[in-house]
């Protein structure tokens, strides 16, 4: 009963959003990904993903267009069960699919997740070079996320699961003014088995908001494969 | 090229979806609940606070757990299929163990691995046949029991390169008993 008061109140918060949807710079987009994650040892594992993301909606017009194909790759040291660092490296090409800058970015990572009992609670702390054919963008990101089986207190093979995260951005160049962001993301998983993981989602994201703000609303879509 | 990578999808999922284990735990409501555990589960006091009810199948055996709240403390209690309580776990702090146990399951962690890490401790009070069920979890709410608990501790260990989380018995006097090792999957469904 609990889990289902949660979602009637995440979905109240989702529903907060719907007012600003008749703004003209709105943007609907989608993203689909596809990873892999593998262990090395109990300490190591390392994870690659290909990503993809694409216009849906832009300029008060339903339309399908790609804009950029990343290509990601971390690894992972755990430090014990609950706490990780990550380095990632990431490739986007956009300049010959929406002639935007490519972008070479390295990520370092700090992961810390607190179980009690089904809930789960993550918070990630990212510092992101963004590094772009122009100029380079210093990027620091802090994600809250919370999340639990829709069944029972431990996620089994078949089983769905409820992932919701909040992340703040604050993106720092030369020559450029300081930069906010916020998202907030709700994922919906299967287990599909030891293997596969299944997720949907939609994440809802104010860029820029003490400039200009822009918001775009994302479709998301991944397969994680665990070899 | 888009069939092809359907084709190769449809392949690794087939090959995924072959490796499916009969492994669950699931919430159920109580009329799932065996009729004779559901009058034991009636007899409870009237303060304890939100009963869930939940059923593990592992394999062939299958088993029932209701879990609840008690004066602030959290209690799990099993039951066998039939309905025959196994034991009443009360989860409870490593540090509030006693003093002369807790040094010897201590003494135990450090022998054994190069490195510990506690996670969760709980007293469990395994139900001998002979007892009468509501007195013994009224004895044990009440904390009037005579019976001393076992220790079952979970913790992350290391041992000369491997690490994993175990659940530990220690016996009433803090030897130890046995261990499994738990199934991490439960642990990482999100991030990298």
């Amino acid at each position: 009963m609990s889990y289902i008061k949660i979602l009637v109140v995440l979905l109240a918060c989702f529903s907060v959003h719907n007012t600003l949807f008749s703004q003209s710079d709105f943007e609907g987009l989608g993203e689909t990904d596809f990873s892999f994650n593998t262990d090395v040892n109990d300490y190591y594992k390392l994870n690659f993903s290909v990503r993809s993301r694409y216009y849906l909606y832009q300029e008060e017009n339903f339309d399908f267009e790609n804009r950029q194909l990343d290509f990601v790759h971390f690894s992972t040291l755990s430090i014990d069960h609950n706490r990780s660092v990550s380095l990632g490296i990431q490739y986007r090409i956009r300049e010959s699919i929406d002639g935007g800058s490519n972008e070479l970015r390295l990520t370092q990572q700090y992961n810390y997740t607190k179980k009690n009992e089904a809930l789960r609670f993550g918070h990630r702390a990212r510092l992101e070079q963004r590094i772009f054919s122009d100029k380079t963008i210093i990027r620091s990101r802090y994600r809250f996320t919370l999340d639990f089986p829709l069944n029972g207190q431990k996620l089994d093979i078949g089983e769905a699961y409820i992932i919701n995260s909040m992340e703040g951005l604050l993106s720092i160049g030369k020559n450029e003014k300081p930069e906010l962001d916020h998202r907030t993301t709700l994922h919906l998983g299967l287990l599909v088995s030891e293997h596969l993981k299944i997720q949907f989602g939609l994440e809802y994201r104010f860029e820029a908001f003490n400039l200009n703000t822009e918001q775009k609303l994302f479709f998301l879509s991944s397969a994680i494969l665990k070899i | 090229m888009k069939t092809k990578t359907l084709l190769a999808l449809i392949f690794i999922c087939q090959f995924v979806f072959s490796q499916t284990k009969n492994e669950k735990e699931e919430r159920i409501t109580k009329s799932e609940f065996p009729e004779v555990a559901i009058e034991v589960i009636k007899s409870l006091p009237d303060d304890c606070k939100r009963l869930k009810f939940y059923k593990e199948t592992d394999g062939e055996k299958q088993s029932f757990e209701v879990k609840f709240k008690y004066k602030k403390k959290r209690c799990s209690l099993e039951f066998t299929k039939d309905g025959v309580i196994e034991d009443l776990e009360v989860l409870t702090k490593f540090k509030t163990i006693n003093e002369e146990k807790k040094s010897k399951i201590k003494d135990y962690f450090r022998s054994n691995f190069t490195k510990h890490k506690f996670i969760k401790a709980q007293k469990q009070y395994v139900y001998q046949k002979e007892l009468d069920p509501v007195i013994f979890i009224k004895n044990i709410l009440k904390n009037t029991t005579t019976e001393a608990p076992n220790f079952e501790i979970i913790a992350e260990v290391k041992t000369d390169k491997k690490r994993d989380i175990r659940e530990f018995t220690f016996n009433a006097s803090g030897e130890f008993v046995n261990f499994r090792i738990i199934n991490p999957t439960s642990y990482e469904h999100v991030l990298y």
